[in-house]
């Protein structure tokens, strides 16, 4: 399946290999949903000075994907995950900033109920290149999670910068989580970071919220509710974005 | 003292009796007796470390600290017996010192929720977005706090501004604030007395209020004024006792009554720390 974007947004579901294409200079978002079995690949080109912004909307009973983003000069990819599915998952990202100026922010929100297994990785091939990562996981009950998160910038990726951080909670009899992240730099001109985090919800955050009415489970929901929703900020589309909170808070209501 | 008015919501108190409290095996409190209705201000003045902070916490139900002896009872209900959640939905709030920052959670989300976990039927939305907004005025803060998240990258003031609204919207009956002036500049100090004073007199709260700042108890004329020494209320009096010790500090009723000030240990803050792999420049890692 072909998808040339034009200006604007759109809504689709992938259930099989797809390229994507923008126009060169053009501004569009796209919700990707991810449903029922999935095994295929996704390519993505951002042509020079393009924007896109790209929301991937996982509910599939299991998914297994390779994608795949090239970003030319001076184009902007604002790449966001949200993982409420039951079945397997194992995503394989790959993010090549080719042309000088590319940008990407890539933002994850998993929760984690079956084996996951995530690998994100920035290559910054040009100069002046900017990839920043945030990845926020769940550990819901059942389920392992490995979650690799890597930067790279290359010998040509001169005054380049690749930030990332990883931020992972997890609730009673949840189940085992890898975090690995890698920043491999081989030009000495650039900016990198890296911050990982993970432990039980906070005793303190829950009695502030309990001080104030709500109980354990209805605590706990709302900061799960809100470590999940914080990836739709990249949403433009008021209503589109309402209906995915919506459909959160379902979600969370039945796996919390 | 200045009597003030119990309107249609009845007189409530909260009745506590020889209350002794310990944190990590250390007793704190040793035995507080200390009795609150409604419409009434109590200032609870004392040096840092004696036991100011313990008493409210207590009270809220921190799980971090545990009650050896003594009871506390509101309305008659025992208190001891409840969870966190259920002190706060019988009317009991605590305005924190160090309020919690909740990174995801919006103040809209969170304020909808408290709101909705003592109501039958979720508030309407009208009605939640003009009773925020008004607050919100009251209290001068800015208009898009309903967006963001609960007290992150707020300022010391605006945290202690957003539990002042917390109070307002949630009308408890007896409200505990602790040292909810720090922070404040001298302007955000007289809004907050304000909106705290009108609180009081529109839903008739009682009110305890833990300050350092004789300003701070000008501005709110508390009706009682107590004072917390070695983990015990070793002197009552009126807001004649605030002034006296604004000038002559504690010693002299330490001395007075044969009590040992404690001196507060100052301990150094414990820091998130970050597990990762630092920046390394090497080939063959893919």
């Amino acid at each position: 399946m072909h998808l040339t974007l034009k200006q604007g947004a759109q809504r689709t579901s992938l259930n099989q290999d797809m390229e994507i294409i923008t126009l060169a200079n053009t501004v569009s978002s796209l919700v990707l949903d991810f449903e029922d079995d999935i095994s295929a690949t996704l390519n993505v080109t951002i042509t020079e000075g393009s924007t896109l912004d790209l929301f991937c909307f996982n509910t599939s009973n299991r998914l297994s994907i390779n994608e795949t983003y090239t970003l030319e000069k001076d184009s902007i990819l604002n790449l966001s995950y949200g993982d409420l599915t039951q079945g397997e998952t194992l995503r394989n990202v790959q993010v090549n900033l080719e042309g000088k100026g590319a940008q990407v922010q890539l933002n994850s929100a998993t929760l984690i109920t079956s084996d996951t297994n995530l690998n994100y990785r920035f290559s910054h091939k040009a100069q002046h290149t900017q990839g920043d990562m945030k990845n926020y996981a769940v550990m819901g009950k059942g389920g392992n999670l490995s979650l690799y998160a890597i930067g790279h910038i290359e010998s040509t990726g001169a005054f380049s910068e690749t930030h990332q951080s990883t931020r992972v909670l997890n609730l009673e009899g949840s189940k085992k989580a890898s975090v690995y992240p890698h920043l491999i730099i081989d030009n000495n001109e650039v900016q990198a970071s890296h911050a990982e985090s993970t432990g039980q919800m906070d005793e303190d955050h829950l009695y502030y919220l309990q001080s104030r009415g709500l109980d354990v489970n209805q605590a706990i929901r709302l900061m799960v509710k809100g470590y999940l929703s914080s990836v739709t900020d990249s949403i433009n589309d008021e209503a589109l974005k309402t209906l995915i909170l919506e459909q959160i808070d379902q979600k969370v209501e039945e796996l919390c | 003292m200045t009597k003030r008015k119990i309107g249609e919501r009845g007189m409530s108190t909260l009745n506590i009796k020889n209350l002794h409290v310990e944190i990590e095996g250390k007793e704190i409190l040793k035995g507080v007796d200390l009795s609150v209705n409604s419409a009434e201000i109590h200032a609870l003045m004392g040096p840092n470390g004696n036991g100011k902070s313990t008493l409210l916490a207590a009270i809220m139900g921190h799980p971090k600290y545990t009650v050896t002896q003594g009871e506390i009872t509101f309305d008659g209900q025992d208190v001891l017996k409840m969870a966190v959640n259920e002190r706060s939905k019988i009317g009991l709030f605590l305005g924190m010192q160090y309020p919690m920052e909740v990174a995801g959670v919006t103040n809209s989300d969170f304020l909808k929720a408290a709101l909705n976990s003592r109501r039958t039927s979720p508030i309407p939305l009208f009605t939640f977005i003009r009773t925020l907004e008004k607050a919100v005025n009251l209290l001068q803060m800015k208009s898009d706090l309903a967006h963001r998240y609960v007290n992150e990258g707020f300022s010391g003031g605006e945290k202690k501004r957003n539990e002042i609204l917390q109070m307002i919207l949630l009308e408890p009956k007896i409200a505990m604030l602790d040292e909810i002036d720090s922070g404040l500049d001298v302007d955000a100090m007289k809004i907050v007395a304000a909106a705290i004073l009108e609180q009081s007199v529109k839903s008739q709260v009682g009110l305890i209020i833990v300050s350092h700042y004789e300003r701070f108890y000008q501005l709110i004329q508390p009706t009682h004024v107590h004072v917390i020494l070695d983990g015990k209320i070793v002197l009552s009096g009126n807001h004649d006792l605030v002034n006296r010790i604004d000038t002559e500090g504690y010693d002299w009723i330490a001395q007075a009554y044969g009590v040992q000030i404690v001196k507060e240990i100052k301990t150094r803050p414990v820091t998130a720390t970050s597990i990762g792999t630092c920046a390394v420049k090497e080939r063959g890692m893919e």
